[in-house]
């Protein structure tokens, strides 16, 4: 009944990481609008991370970050999955090897799907949370 | 009417089931495609890439990740034979991040 529940209505959070332009950050918040409309698909944006069974990270990590954003990734209850949006989640693009950079999300905590891009469109951003969620009902028969 | 609605939506299957691509408008700077045929190893895409993805390998072609361009178009421009181009395709979902699909040479 619960497995019911997370599969056709997931909850997400949007956590961003610090080190980037922040583009992906506008088309995330683009993907939650009525345009392109994620509620067809049961999704809703959440606020709080205790709330959260879908994580979406956009970003490099700096090293003022780093401890902040282990903390708020704990507080999201098991079982959850973690979507890297745009191409400074999964590579750190142009600011790899930079004086200010502590590394890329998938060095700290374990990342299930890749959505690349710069940045990438909001429809490419919903079908990556699509997939994650598949994933997800896949975790809690463990 | 409320109630037959809600025991009607357990039988009947949803009406989406996945996300929509439409395809991209016209200029849109998508995924990347290049022809190693038409390539004559100048290296001003090299010169001029803002994020430093593109690599000359040694026989004179050239080496691109996907996961680290920033899909500005320059390389486009500079190329003298047109043997880069960006596409419209927008859709790169994947949970393997060092897959072969994103590597291009």
């Amino acid at each position: 009944m619960v497995d019911l529940a997370r599969k056709k209505s997931p909850w997400a959070f949007h956590l961003c990481a610090g080190g980037g332009c922040n583009g992906c950050d506008i088309e995330v918040v683009a993907a939650e609008g009525p345009k392109f409309d994620p509620e067809r698909l049961g999704i809703q944006f959440k606020n709080s991370p205790k709330h959260a069974d879908v994580i979406i990270v956009t970003d490099a990590i700096t090293k003022k970050n780093k401890k902040a954003f282990i903390e708020v990734y704990n507080q999201a209850p098991e079982p959850k999955v973690v979507v890297a949006v745009g191409n400074c989640a999964i590579t750190g693009e142009m600011f790899r090897g930079l004086y200010g950079i502590a590394g890329t999300p998938d060095k700290l905590i374990p990342v299930d799907v890749y959505v690349p891009g710069c940045p990438p469109r909001p429809q490419a951003i919903i079908e990556g949370i699509r997939k994650a969620v598949e994933l997800l009902g896949g975790k809690r028969e463990k | 009417m409320g109630l037959l609605k809600a025991v009607m939506s357990r039988a009947l299957k949803p009406f989406t089931k996945s996300e929509k691509m439409p395809l991209a408008p016209e200029g849109f700077r998508g995924k990347i495609v290049y022809e190693p045929e038409k390539c004559i190893g100048c290296g001003l895409c090299v010169r001029f890439c803002p994020s430093t993805t593109i690599k000359m390998k040694p026989n004179r072609k050239i080496l691109l990740n996907l996961t680290e361009c920033c899909y500005c178009g320059t390389c486009e421009e500079v190329c003298p034979t047109k043997c880069i181009r960006l596409t419209r395709e927008y859709n790169l979902v994947t949970t393997n991040k060092k897959s072969k699909e994103l590597t291009v040479e």
